[in-house]
């Protein structure tokens, strides 16, 4: 990391250190065990390496569609009876799609573990994919996009944000894909994808809970040996080029409150700039303290200001630090956007206090260890961070970073990201009937 | 077949429950898993006990109580929990306000100082009564641009009409602008009191340490309520339609619904079980299994009895193309109907006793959870051992009993249905219902003037 100037403000331990077994099957299926007895209930993921960067052109959203398709059976197992005999066990069942990753998820009592390991291993090896099934689904997709996309105040202006963003690179799509993609995507599209991308080699399974680690080994061996691994799948190659000149953009939509979004580049998740940008975020929005918060939300000037850098869990390729700011009703979302830029302009003038350094490393950190009592999330930190920084041990690194952080790191991304040549602006403005 | 094996029966930590003299309930759940600690302190008054026409009040409490103690700004206070890296929160529910602060178990004594603080000597002042109210102001504003809370707003109020839970909790433009600067403080110091109210202490903190720092802190907090107000329930309506236009919208949003039953109702958790097979089970119920998995009309349908201490709604909650309203405004009819007149199939209802029983204990996975399981047998009034007894209860709910309650609980005739959407491109008003009623919500709830 960088030459520091002041001594470092975080704490002197870790809080929170994720110890896993990690294993390798022949066919490269890597699995990662958390034994943890406090309850006795256990998490069992499945995160492919896939998500909507590894997507094209024309079949925007297949991973999405892809993950729906997972639910509708198996020659062993009818249409919509995998959720049915999990839940039956008491357990919750889902999956949930990031532009890097897939992931399925069982959380259930732990004497269910088996039947979750055998289950998710006969989807993954035997799907059935027909014609109808893609039919409903594809509606159901459809409907999902317009719920949290089309009839939202902010969702179309954001898809703007991102495609500006990224005009070469598949972050500029949605994950949830568009919808002329979804609507001509074939059934051999599917197919391809799932010969493609969910091969044992592209997967990672974790266990977090009451297991018995050598038991589940072999309950996971046993299910999952016989699958054959793939040819590994095509890198993304595509780059964004550096972004020279600030781009613009407006979306006009019947609301009653205007926004302001911007996006900057900032780089991967593994780079040792995504510290200091992720403690800046949170100083500028995280609690009733933060600068931000008390600038625009506490006075009353927005509606509501957020900052973040990537998505939840950050992102394989380079990506962005986001600044949203709502306006109030009948305000200017421009004024907005002017005063946005003198607080920035501030903060990079006058730099910022290790106090509010020190807070915000330790609002991450608390806020960390309060999410990990779930089985569950402990699995998620595991798992996502193996597809995402090819190590699971990644969540502990970033703590550690978090500790040594220092005020000066924080000014010199503020002054090397948060730039306008480097940043995309949309405007949401209200229409009128 | 309906014996509960021992490793499936819920384990949940020791906890324990004391009370203090001036009435206050005090639960400690120890548990040294992760350095973490949670303080919630529930108190048995919420958004009902809002005076008529002041809708919003006991919600603007909840956001005024760390705006400033009598020792500190707000400013001061936002800094002191910051610097912990806690998680405050203050929320306001239809029967209860929860105030609750989560951090590192090592600042356990800051932290239970600091909600001793806000929430014993809030001041109120008058400058941050005014900034939030109009924060509050806009946000209905805004609100109005959200689909889904018109359509919960609209069907509450529907439902309800002046029943203190018919508006919404945090009030309407009319009643908030009326608030008088007052009034918070009058009702903190009317409502906030230890007789009936409940801190839990769950994480990492020895429980005798825990139990004589809550002590040391909340022993001077006096006050005895006022006596319970009763409101009695609103009378079954005939069939009626609440239409509210989105113009441009291409989805809308649907309530389908009519009057539940009370938390305390015995036949509560049994109804829960009920309501599993038709709209509660995820992926596996009947409205979902008909209108997404087979027609694809959308992507989440779920019912459900609301808990509250009278009479909660029970509510189908859905979303579809604004051409598919029609189709499944019946559909959810057909299938509630059928429901009701047959019940449960043998299978449905082993599933669904299975689902609530085997998933039980996952509600009791971390200290903070088991402490809001037990919150809610205290805001109830409800036995401890309600919860030990469970799984037991519905494994003992047979299908006759099952049919019986679908009988009894589901009434198509007198439901409220709400859809918000683009009313012009919706075409006509679907058939058989009794009462269409056209809504603006804007002039309902938000400061705005004027039509759409």
């Amino acid at each position: 990391m960088n030459a520091k100037t002041s001594p470092p403000v975080g704490r002197p331990a870790t809080l929170l250190t994720l110890d896993a077994r990690q294993e390798t099957l022949t066919n490269g299926l890597r699995i990662l065990l958390l034994e943890d007895h406090g309850a006795p209930v256990v998490s069992y993921q499945v995160h492919f390496a896939a998500g909507s960067r590894n997507e094209r052109p024309g079949i925007t959203g297949i991973s999405h569609l892809f993950e729906h398709m997972m639910f509708k059976g198996t020659p062993d197992c009818g249409p919509e009876e995998f959720a049915r005999i999990i839940q039956a066990e008491g357990g919750q069942v889902n999956a949930f799609t990031t532009e890097d990753s897939t992931c399925y998820y069982e959380n259930l009592p732990a004497h269910g573990l088996e039947l979750a390991i055998r289950m998710e291993a006969d989807r993954q090896a035997h799907l059935l994919l027909t014609e109808e099934n893609l039919a409903s689904e594809r509606e159901v997709v459809r409907n999902e996009r317009l719920l949290r996309t089309v009839n939202t105040p902010y969702g179309e202006a954001r898809e703007l944000l991102m495609a500006l963003t990224f005009p070469r690179h598949a972050y500029g799509w949605p994950v949830v894909g568009w919808d002329s993609d979804l609507v001509a995507m074939s059934l051999v599209d599917c197919q391809s994808y799932f010969s493609t991308y969910y091969a044992p080699n592209n997967a990672t399974v974790v266990v977090a809970g009451d297991m018995d680690p050598d038991d589940t080994l072999a309950m996971i061996t046993a299910a999952y040996d016989n699958m054959q691994p793939a040819p590994p799948p095509p890198p993304v190659v595509t780059r964004e080029e550096p972004q020279r000149g600030e781009r613009r953009g407006e979306f006009h939509k019947r609301v009653e409150a205007g926004a302001v979004m911007a996006a900057f580049h900032v780089p991967e998740l593994t780079h040792p700039d995504t510290v200091p940008l992720l403690v800046l975020a949170s100083l500028l929005t995280d609690g009733h303290s933060a600068r931000f918060h008390r600038h625009f939300v506490k006075s009353g000037r927005a509606g509501s200001v957020s900052a973040s850098v990537g998505s939840s869990f950050l992102n394989t390729d380079p990506s962005i630090f986001r600044l949203d700011a709502v306006a109030n009703p009948g305000e200017s979302a421009a004024d907005l956007e002017v005063q946005l830029w003198a607080e920035l302009d501030r903060l990079q003038e006058n730099g910022v206090g290790a106090d509010e350094v020190r807070r915000a490393v330790r609002q991450i950190r608390a806020g960390l260890v309060l999410q990990a009592r779930t089985q569950f999330y402990r699995g998620l930190l595991a798992g996502l961070y193996q597809v995402r920084a090819n190590d699971w041990r990644f969540s502990n690194q970033l703590d550690e970073a978090m500790l040594a952080v220092t005020p000066e790191d924080l000014n010199r991304v503020a002054r090397t990201y948060l730039v306008p040549s480097n940043r995309t602006v949309v405007t949401l403005i209200p229409e009128t009937s | 077949m309906n014996i509960l094996p021992e490793s499936a029966r819920v384990r949940r930590p020791a906890h324990r429950r004391e009370h203090l003299d001036n009435g206050l309930t005090i639960l400690i759940i120890e548990d040294q898993r992760l350095p973490a600690i949670s303080l919630t302190l529930l108190l048995p008054a919420g958004g009902a006990t809002d005076p008529p026409g002041q809708a919003g009040t006991a919600s603007l409490v909840a956001g005024l109580l760390n705006k400033g103690s009598r020792r500190r700004d707000a400013d001061s206070l936002a800094v002191a929990i910051d610097d912990m890296g806690a998680s405050y929160s203050a929320r306001t529910g239809r029967d209860s306000l929860v105030v609750s602060l989560a951090g590192l178990s090592e600042d356990f004594m800051d932290l239970i100082a600091l909600l001793g603080e806000i929430t014993l000597e809030p001041a109120f002042p008058a400058d941050e009564f005014h900034l939030l109210r109009q924060r509050r102001l806009h946000a209905l504003t805004r609100a109005m641009d959200q689909a889904a809370t018109v359509a919960d707003w609209t069907f509450s109020h529907g439902l309800y009409g002046e029943h203190p839970y018919g508006p919404p909790l945090s009030g309407t433009a009319a009643s908030m602008t009326n608030l008088a600067e007052t009034a918070p403080e009058a009702w903190h110091r009317r409502l906030f009191v230890p007789a009936g109210s409940c801190l839990a202490i769950a994480g990492a903190v020895p429980a005798e340490q825990a139990l004589k720092a809550a002590a040391d802190i909340f022993d001077s907090w006096q006050g005895t309520s006022p006596p319970p107000v009763s409101h009695p329930d609103p009378v079954p309506a005939a069939r009626r339609i609440l239409l509210v236009d989105r113009p441009d919208s291409p989805q809308a949003q649907i309530r389908w619904g009519h009057l539940g039953i009370s938390r305390r109702d015995p036949r509560h958790d049994a109804a829960e079980l009920v309501n599993d097979v038709l709209g509660g089970g995820g992926f596996s119920s009947r409205l979902m299994q008909t209108i997404r998995s087979e027609k694809g009309l959308t992507y989440g349908i779920h019912s459900g009895f609301s808990a509250r201490l009278h009479a909660g709604p029970f509510q189908i909650s859905t979303f579809t193309p604004t051409a598919s309203v029609g189709e499944v405004l019946r559909d959810i009819d057909d299938l509630v109907g059928a429901f009701r007149e047959g019940g449960p199939t043998a299978m449905e209802l082993d599933d669904a006793r299975r689902r609530l029983v085997g998933g039980y204990p996952l509600q009791f996975e971390t200290a903070t959870q088991v402490a809001g399981q037990l919150l809610e047998m205290e805001l109830y009034g409800l036995p401890e051992d309600t919860l030990e007894s469970y799984q037991d209860r519905i494994l003992a709910v047979d299908l006759g009993q099952a049919a019986d309650l679908a009988h009894d609980l589901l009434h198509p005739e007198s439901a409220l249905a709400v859809v918000v959407g683009d009313l012009s491109a919706m075409g006509s008003a679907p058939a058989d219902w009794g009462t269409t009623e056209t809504v603006d919500m804007g002039l309902l709830f938000s400061a705005r003037t004027g039509s759409c």
